[in-house]
């Protein structure tokens, strides 16, 4: 669109600031498509309610708003056996009154989040997704809504747009704790408000204040990201449960999983409460997907829901959710594969009055592939806690017997399990021989699921092992990495490192992929994903086709033609057979340019050749603007894990974050609607309680009090 | 727009209460106590642009307020269908003090004339010696639907804000 009116003449100041906005803030249009499964609208009416006073408490001295719990106040009789109604629990009434609900029918409970509905267009590989939560009260006082929510890790989140009725309300990125001060402000003055909060690059809060009875209250969050490319197909997920994490003794800032109703028990910053299984929100999402691909598009397939296809000509297609497939228990996921040259030619760029901005999806060397690869000592560590019981279990055992089958005699091994503590096969690699891997097989089905996830003890036990230089290390982690101290683990990962290669195998419906792709990305390896559907030889596969060559190490970029700089990632990740990354920066000049990749394959140098051409008529994407500055986000936040003071990075994230109008850990989105107060108090706080993934066990991952 | 009804019509349903809770029915309907010492308010301006005889298809305009108390906390649409949704505004420009609003439309019926294209929703302080803080607006730029530049007068005003449902 801005395109089309740039050619009739608009002054450049507007052209400029239209394209640019255009790009960064692009919203779908169009109201929300009212569908819902048959079978979960069919719920019973309204929960019986109670309300029940108490006074108001003052927080604790010294207690700062936002480093406060996220507040909650529901109970069901679910989760109050005896269903007593009657306050019997004093100390856990959150300040301002507990609503109970009493169910009918415990089949359906009505929730605040009556409906997701998200929109994703697709342009080559840069998706811009508008997320829309419709919140409304089916209570007859007013509340406050709380809902935390997943959303993709690498998401630069730069809209978020407050409908109250027929009027839009923007809302504006402050720091994290101004915003919470604005919100609470605005909150206790009777205003109706809403708070964007980032508690971890994947996992967000939103909080809506005011909601009257009766009344709906719309929030459209925007994003843009860049989709993966795996296994020769491209792949957008978007996730739609936080999986329950556990949280080490002593931690206080992780997520905490609790039962619906039992809020503050875990003692983490921020938590997810989650219904019994046998309850289910009547809170469900739509999805679609228009894919523009820029070359003739192949099969289109979901491995974990049912979808609906329309094709529009050879490059364009529509990908929906079927309406069959909409509780938000498990991470969408849609791939497919592009022919010609769609993959191959994937630069994009865009030149604004800030300067320019491109990304670059770089491949491997085409002749990776046919040298064999050196010796290998493989480490596969297993997460044996209580998350992974039952069906993920058994997912990342057999895809370790998979793999033990195909190591060389060449190779050596070992296996190491963790939960509440890691234990391992042996003390060191051992050859891969026949009579070894018998052993390695037996040890893996003795493996069972049990207690915590102190992952800690899992990375230092596989990265501690001593290294035979002749050998090229690889340390595989086949987890879901529901695990609440995240950037401990990417820090010791980090740390410890060395030679090592660190491949990330996410295994489940929903995991913590910020841990996944961050300990990959920080131990230089890949990260693969297997959910319930699929089957393990597709991880297998995937990560041997990167195991079983070479990779092109030591890689060092030189720009010629273009000045580049703030480059990210700013370490080039090793390049393995068809694995392409995509690196994001900046760049002054235009013109035709070229990048040197040099690198070692072997021990041997290499080196290969990409040519760019900036001055390309549709090198034009604002959105790249956003992903950039997201990119140098996650690379400060990277640091910040193991910089003696992260200080100094906490700084440079916030003025990067305002200065693109990003969420981040330390800004965070508010708006207030100042025409009119509603009626009484505040109301009451209302968390909204998430569907347990598909297939995790409640009883061993959620914590009842 | 018959559609459009409906939906709202069907929605309202929906969102119709639950039954009424059987204790505690009416916590509190007295209007909330004074901000933080009445230090803190909540207040709207309109921004309020003239295009005259010619259609308004994009306009660019800046605001800066007098105190730096004043904290923008929501940008909103304006009255004419074209302009109804919530404009963007220049996240750089605010780090330095100043609201830069803009949008376009492609609506062949932009507005002509007197129109609101936007409501700025800040945070003030209320102090009785800030009352008379001042905002200034200036109009960076405006366009008719064929691009060219047009003159039009920008102005904001005040909007009765905090008034009760």
């Amino acid at each position: 669109m801005s395109l089309s009116i740039a050619r009739r003449g608009l002054p450049a100041v507007v052209l400029a600031l239209v394209a640019f906005l255009a790009g960064c803030t692009a919203e779908l249009g169009g109201r929300a498509e009212k569908k819902r499964s048959p079978a979960r609208a069919a719920g019973p009416a309204g929960p019986e309610l109670w309300i029940v006073e108490r006074p108001r408490a003052a927080p604790p001295p010294g207690t700062k708003s936002s480093d406060a719990p996220l507040r909650s106040y529901r109970r069901t009789e679910a989760d109050s056996p005896g269903g007593d109604p009657s306050p019997g629990a004093p100390d856990l009434l959150p300040p301002g009154g507990e609503l109970r609900a009493r169910l009918a029918d415990r089949s359906t409970i009505v929730l605040p989040l009556k409906h997701t509905d998200v929109k994703a267009e697709v342009a080559v590989y840069v998706a811009s997704v508008r997320v829309r939560q419709e919140y409304h009260n089916p209570y007859a006082e007013k509340i406050e809504a709380v809902y935390v929510f997943p959303l993709p890790d690498d998401a630069a989140v730069t809209g978020f747009v407050m409908t109250i009725g027929e009027r839009q309300i923007r809302g504006i990125v402050r720091e994290r704790e101004e915003a919470r001060r604005i919100y609470d402000e605005a909150k206790r003055q009777g205003y109706v408000a809403s708070l964007l909060t980032e508690e971890r690059p994947n996992v967000f809060a939103q909080s809506v204040a005011n909601i009257e009875p009766g009344k709906r209250i719309d929030v459209d969050i925007t994003y843009f990201h860049a989709l993966r490319w795996s296994e020769g197909e491209y792949e957008l997920v978007f996730p739609m449960v936080v999986g329950p994490r556990y949280n080490p003794c002593g931690h206080t800032q992780g997520i905490g999983a609790v039962a619906a109703g039992a809020t503050g028990s875990s003692g983490q910053r921020t938590e997810v409460e989650y219904l019994r299984p046998e309850v289910i929100g009547a809170h469900d999402i739509s999805l679609r997907v228009d894919i523009d691909a820029g070359a003739p598009i192949g099969a289109i397939a979901s491995p974990s829901h049912e979808i609906q296809v329309t094709r529009q000509g050879e490059g364009r297609a529509t990908v929906e959710l079927s309406p069959s497939d909409r509780i938000p228990n498990k991470d969408f996921v849609v791939r497919y594969k592009v022919g010609g040259d769609g993959i191959r030619a994937a630069l994009a760029a865009h030149r604004d009055a800030s300067g320019g901005y491109f990304t670059l999806v770089l491949h491997p060397p085409r002749d990776l592939s046919e040298i064999p690869a050196p010796p290998r000592e493989m480490v596969f560590v297993l997460d044996c806690s209580g998350s992974m019981s039952g069906e993920p279990l058994a997912k990342a055992k057999a895809a370790a017997r998979s793999c033990l089958a195909r190591l060389r005699p060449c190779d050596a091994f070992q296996v190491i399990r963790f939960s509440d503590s890691a234990s391992s096969l042996g003390p060191a690699p051992v050859p891969a021989t026949a009579a070894n891997v018998r052993a390695g097989l037996d040890y893996l089905d003795s493996l069972e699921s049990e207690g915590g996830t102190q992952m800690l003890s899992g990375i230092r036990a596989a990265l501690d092992f001593p290294h035979d230089p002749q050998r090229f290390r690889i340390v595989a982690f086949l987890t879901d990495g529901y695990i609440g101290n995240d950037r401990e683990i990417l820090g010791e990962v980090k740390r410890r490192a060395g030679a090592a290669r660190l491949f990330s195998m996410g295994v489940g419906s929903s995991v913590n992929r910020y841990l996944l792709e961050g300990m990959a990305r920080l131990g230089r390896g890949a990260v693969a994903y297997v959910g319930p559907d699929e089957p393990d030889a597709r991880l297998v596969e995937g990560f041997f086709r990167r195991v079983e060559h070479p990779a092109m190490t030591d890689i060092r970029l030189e720009w010629s033609g273009v000045a580049v700089s703030d480059v990210y990632p700013r370490e080039a990740p090793d390049l393995f057979a068809g694995r392409p990354v995509v690196l994001t920066g900046r760049f002054q000049g235009a013109g035709r340019a070229a990048l040197r990749v040099v690198g070692n394959v072997g021990g041997k140098p290499r080196e290969i050749t990409v040519p760019l051409d900036l001055e390309r008529p549709d090198l034009r994407h604002p959105a790249l603007a956003s992903l950039w500055a997201r990119s140098r986000i996650a690379d400060l936040a990277d640091r910040a894990t193991w910089a003696p003071y992260p200080g100094e990075e906490a700084a440079a994230i916030r003025h990067v974050a305002l200065e693109y109008g990003l969420v981040s850990d330390y800004t965070s989105f508010v708006a207030v609607d100042s025409l009119e107060r509603t009626r009484g108090d505040h109301g009451t706080t209302v968390i909204v309680p998430a569907d347990m993934p598909r297939g995790v066990r409640y009883e061993t991952t959620v914590g009842e009090r | 727009m018959t559609a459009r009804w409906l939906l709202a019509c069907v929605l309202l349903l929906q969102v119709a209460p639950a039954p009424a809770p059987q204790q505690a029915q009416q916590p509190q309907q007295q209007p909330p106590p004074p901000p933080d010492g009445g230090r803190l308010r909540f207040s709207a301006l309109d921004v309020i642009v003239d295009a005259g005889a010619a259609q308004l298809a994009a306009y660019q305009v800046e605001v800066v307020a007098g105190l730096p108390e004043a904290k923008l906390v929501g940008v909103e649409g304006g009255e004419a269908r074209a302009y109804a949704q919530a404009p963007y505004y220049d996240p750089a420009a605010l780090q330095g003090g100043r609201v830069i609003v803009a949008a376009f439309t492609t609506d062949p019926d932009a507005p002509s004339g007197r129109t609101r294209v936007a409501r700025l929703h800040f945070q003030e302080s209320a102090a009785a010696e800030l009352e008379a803080a001042e905002y200034s607006v200036k109009l960076l730029a405006a366009a008719a639907p064929g691009g060219a530049p047009i003159e039009a007068q920008v102005s904001i005003q005040r909007t009765a804000t905090g008034g009760q449902r």
